[in-house]
This record gives structure tokens, C-alpha cells and sequence, in this order.
């Protein structure tokens, strides 16, 4: 280390006089390793301010000087005592975290993964959508064409004749759209199941506030790693207003799992597959009648997101960001827009919220139709 | 304690400390809660031995309290209490040889992976390995937070010779430390 580096150092400990300031400023524009000096310089002091088990003296210690002067313990020490303790608290919860945060990590995954693998009770005794291949699987589906008209009231899609038109050509395309098809002289409206959100997986619904069981002093550090993977749990509601509940027998269904990268300070890109509901309102031909189906399946769909986290939205405890999202499913395109905050709890560990839109493309007898959805997600990020 | 004897200058609390036996006690207190924690500091890093650290902290507080009212008028508390809590330090020092010898120390320093060590766990060591007059400016300056010419005071040495050492500490630690600190700036 040079000397020149010296002003520096009084700069730090608050000695530098004011006209060798702009000294200091230029010899940082211009030095990389004046910066590192600095960053190194830094880095010392504010250990040495951390150190509480040097600057925090023990209750012990206080109350036997106090005592030998003759003196009653005034209220004043007693908030430095309590002080103590919380250093002291803090100092073991320091030297803990990675095993604390390795261990609330775990529990949280192992938790939401039992909450997904659990059989739900639910989706035996109401009527769900369990059709999560409506459009894919035409075989299976005209299969179930035989079964009996009451197990049918019971079938996953609704479907409501909206049009008869007489001298269309009849030509029915269930079975190359893999809807379930109904005999029209049994069509009847169904009773429309307003339960919607009985049957709704949350991926965390354990009321834990992470952050109220630290100090606030325990701020949570960078790590080196410009990979994470984030888990989250999807909570949405239907821009329609949705009759069918959504299936639910597929596991971890609901949830959200991305590997991200981050590119720079600012942008991150990442993979992602989720498990999710789409509610689906849409229209066909069966026998010369034009059917409105409505239906509430499943879908594994994989994207490409893009997030932006401007420095101006960085803050001590967390971050704002905005993401994008394209990617597709076995019926079609996905696309998705949304904010979110992003909270370090813990080194590499952080708790993420959002709000997010979602729109499904997809095509059915050669016409288009779309669904959408908004809602929050919520999970947590380990940084690799 | 009323919170009014925050707003005191050190000056009027030893000037209570000296003249009314009714403010003795809440002076002192309020003394203590200020400089208690520099002091502590200098000496748990200066010795390096916290029950013997306890001992001579305890003492030079009370010691202070019994020779403040002899003292002359203007006096400079913290560098009063940082007197007092180095002159029983170098007594027990002289009287028993303490501290980690230095090969000793070294090779504990670099018997872990540093990369698995706090910065100031691996300070902390590395301040044994200095020697007393830089390891005690840079306690001095960084613990107990005082000024180059007090330290210049209390060491009977200028103040730019205090600077110097405490920078050359720096530096000194900041070799011993260069493997942790190459990472860190490299981020």
C-alpha cells in the first residue's frame, strides 16, 4: 500500500481536512486500487463497529463497579444491560445464520411440498375439473362419452348450448378438440358451482413473518452468485367469472419454480415451470350446435422471464421489481406481466411477493380465444 | 435517570461529580453509559482475555471515580479513563507475560479457511500479530474512537507520529488480511 493512499484513511476516520477532499474524489475517479483501498478500508471499520462483544460490557461487570462504589444500579444501565443481551443475541443469531436460515429454508420447503403431496379431500367430493387434457387426449375423452347421463352432470366441462343453427353443415370436431361430448337431447344447464375457491392450492399458507423473529440489526448480506432458484406458490383469480373448479388432482399444482440468472446489477433472465390453473371460456360445433364450454384444468407451462430491478427501487431491506414472461403450454402461448418486492432475510435467502397477469392463447375449430388471470405469487428465493 | 443529564457536558457532569453529593450518583452513571463501551473495548482487544479484560475495566472505572475530584479543571474524561485503563494494563502486562506468542499466532491464524472466517474474527487475530505501539494506536483510534492527538496525548507522542502508526497498523493488518480483502474488492 502507498502512502498516497493515506488521505484515505483520515478521509475514514473523519481527519481529512476539507480542501484535500477533492484530492481524495479524483484520486478515487482515476485509481482502481484506491477504490479497492477504500472498499478494503471500509470493510475494517465497520467490522470493528460490529464487534459488540468488545464494545457491550457484561451486566456482571457493571453492576460489581456500581456495587463497590456504593452506588444503586440506575434505570439507564439497565437499558444498557438489556442492550447486552440483545448484542449478545444478535451476535449468536450472527453466527447462526447460516444454519438458522438453512433450517426455516427446509422446514418451509418441506412444508409446502407435504401441503401439495397430501391427497386433497376436497377433490373427491366436489365436482372438479378433472379433464386437465381436455384438448390434447380425444381418445380418453370420447371414451367417457359412454358413461351414463347423471355421471356426466358430474363431468368436468360445462357446456351450454348458445346457438342451434338448422342448416349448418353438421359436423362434429369433439373429437379432434377432445371435448367431452353430450348426447343434445340430454343437455341441460348445469347448476353452476359458485365455490370457486374452495378447492384453491396455496402453496404457503403458514402465517410466518420471518423477519419479526430477528433483530433488525441482522441485515442480510450479498452473496457472490449470480444464479438462484425461487420457489413460489400462485394464488389467482379468473378474469371470467368461473362456474368449475379448478382440477386439482395434480401435484404441486399452484406453484412456480424458475432458475434465474443475473445478467447485470439491474436484469435477470430465467427459466420457469409452472403448475397453474387457466379457467377457459370458449366455443365449438358438435353436431350441428354451437356449444360454450367452460373448463378449469391444469397446465405445465414452461417460460422465458426477463426482470428489472433499477437501482433506484433498491433499498436496505428489499427490492422492487417487474418481470416479463413468454412461454407456452400444451394448448397454446403464455404470456405474463408483474411487479413484485423482493426481501433478504437471510444470506442468499430471500422472501418475494408479487402481483402478476397472466394471458393464455389457444386455438379451438380454427379460432382463437384467450384466458386470463391476475394474482399474486409468493415464495422464496436461494441464491446457488 | 432524567434523561437532562444526557444533554450535560462532560465538564458539568464532573463538575456534579466534584460538588454535589445529590448529582453524584446520576453523573457517574451518565459518565459511564458514554464512555463505558470504548472503554470496555480497549481493554477486551488490548489484552485479549476477557476475565482479565473484566477486571481491569471494573478497576478503572472505579478508580476513576475516586480520583476524579483531584483531578485539574479541565478534564478530558475519555482520555482520563483510557489513561488509567492503559496504565493497569501495562502493569499486568509487566507483571505476567500474556498474549499469544507470535509463530503461535500465526500459524492459528492460517491453520482455518479464511474464507469461512468474519472479518473481524480474522482482525481480531490478526491484531496479535502486531506489535504493542501499532496494535495499540489502532486499538486507540478504531476502538475507543479517539482523535490522533489525544492518542498523542496518552502515548506521550506527536500527533502526526501517532497518525503514522495508526495508518502503518492499517496497513499491516490489511497485508495479513490481503487474501480475505483481494475477494472483497474483487465484488
Amino acid at each position: 500500500m502507498e502512502e498516497k493512499y493515506q488521505i484515505i484513511y483520515e478521509y475514514i476516520d473523519g481527519e481529512l481536512p476539507p480542501e484535500q477532499e477533492s484530492e481524495l474524489f479524483a484520486l478515487l475517479a482515476t485509481d482502481q486500487e484506491a477504490r479497492n483501498e477504500m472498499k478494503s478500508a471500509l470493510a475494517i471499520k465497520e467490522a470493528v463497529r460490529s464487534d459488540s462483544v468488545a464494545f457491550v460490557p457484561p451486566i456482571k461487570s457493571t453492576n460489581r463497579i456500581f456495587s463497590a462504589l456504593g452506588f444503586s444500579e440506575p434505570s439507564s444501565i439497565v437499558a444498557t444491560t438489556s442492550i447486552s443481551k440483545f448484542a449478545a443475541l444478535k451476535n449468536w443469531l450472527l453466527l447462526q445464520t447460516k444454519y438458522i436460515a438453512t433450517g426455516i429454508s427446509s422446514a418451509i420447503v418441506t412444508a409446502a411440498i407435504m401441503l401439495m403431496l397430501l391427497p386433497k379431500e376436497s377433490a373427491k367430493d366436489s365436482i372438479v375439473n378433472v379433464n386437465s387434457d381436455i384438448i390434447s387426449k380425444p381418445k380418453e375423452i370420447i371414451a367417457e362419452q359412454q358413461q351414463p347421463i347423471p355421471e356426466i352432470k358430474e363431468k368436468v366441462v360445462y357446456k351450454y348450448i348458445v346457438v342451434k343453427q338448422e342448416n349448418a353443415e353438421i359436423k362434429s370436431f369433439a373429437s379432434d378438440d377432445d371435448v367431452i361430448k353430450l348426447n343434445s337431447s340430454s343437455i341441460k344447464i348445469p347448476i353452476p358451482q359458485y365455490n370457486l375457491n374452495a378447492g384453491r392450492t396455496q402453496l404457503f399458507p403458514m402465517n410466518i413473518n420471518i423477519t419479526n423473529l430477528l433483530p433488525e440489526e441482522i441485515l442480510p448480506d450479498k452473496t457472490d452468485s449470480k444464479l438462484s432458484f425461487e420457489i413460489k406458490g400462485l394464488s389467482h383469480t379468473s378474469d371470467f367469472k368461473e362456474k368449475v373448479r379448478p382440477a386439482e388432482e395434480q401435484n404441486l399444482n399452484n406453484s412456480s419454480f424458475s432458475i434465474m440468472y443475473d445478467y447485470s446489477s439491474e436484469l435477470a433472465f430465467g427459466l420457469n415451470y409452472s403448475r397453474e390453473n387457466f379457467y377457459q371460456k370458449f366455443e365449438g360445433y358438435e353436431n350441428n350446435q354451437l356449444y360454450q364450454y367452460e373448463q378449469n384444468p391444469n397446465f405445465e407451462t414452461f417460460s422465458l422471464i426477463g426482470r428489472y430491478s433499477p437501482d433506484v427501487l433498491k433499498f436496505d431491506y428489499g427490492k422492487i421489481y417487474s418481470q416479463a414472461a413468454i412461454g407456452g403450454n400444451k394448448v397454446g402461448f403464455v404470456g405474463r406481466f408483474g411487479v413484485g418486492a423482493e426481501i433478504p432475510v437471510f444470506k442468499g435467502h430471500s422472501l418475494q411477493v408479487g402481483y402478476d397477469m397472466s394471458n393464455m392463447y389457444y386455438k379451438h375449430q380454427s379460432k382463437w380465444f384467450s384466458s386470463s388471470k391476475k394474482g399474486l405469487e409468493f415464495g422464496v428465493k436461494l441464491e446457488l | 435517570m432524567s434523561s437532562k443529564y444526557k444533554t450535560y457536558s462532560d465538564r458539568d457532569l464532573v463538575f456534579l461529580l466534584r460538588h454535589d453529593k445529590n448529582e453524584v450518583e446520576k453523573a457517574f452513571s451518565e459518565l459511564y453509559n458514554r464512555y463505558s463501551p470504548q472503554v470496555h473495548a480497549y481493554c477486551y482487544r488490548i489484552l485479549n482475555n476477557p476475565d482479565i479484560a473484566e477486571d481491569i475495566f471494573q478497576e478503572t472505572f472505579i478508580r476513576f471515580y475516586q480520583n476524579v475530584k483531584d483531578n485539574h479543571k479541565d478534564l478530558n474524561v475519555p482520555g482520563f479513563l483510557i489513561t488509567i485503563a492503559r496504565n493497569l494494563c501495562l502493569n499486568y502486562k509487566r507483571d505476567r507475560k500474556i498474549g499469544v506468542p507470535v509463530e503461535e499466532a500465526r500459524n492459528l491464524f492460517y491453520q482455518d479457511n479464511y474464507e469461512k472466517k468474519e472479518l473481524l474474527d480474522l482482525i481480531t487475530r490478526a491484531l496479535d500479530l502486531l506489535e504493542d505501539e501499532y496494535r495499540e494506536v489502532f486499538i486507540l483510534k478504531e476502538y475507543a474512537g479517539m482523535q490522533y492527538n489525544e492518542i498523542a496525548k496518552i502515548l506521550n507522542i506527536t500527533p502526526a507520529n501517532a497518525k503514522t502508526r495508526a495508518f502503518r497498523a492499517k496497513q499491516k493488518i490489511k497485508e495479513i488480511l490481503s487474501p480475505y480483502l483481494k475477494d472483497l474488492t474483487r465484488n
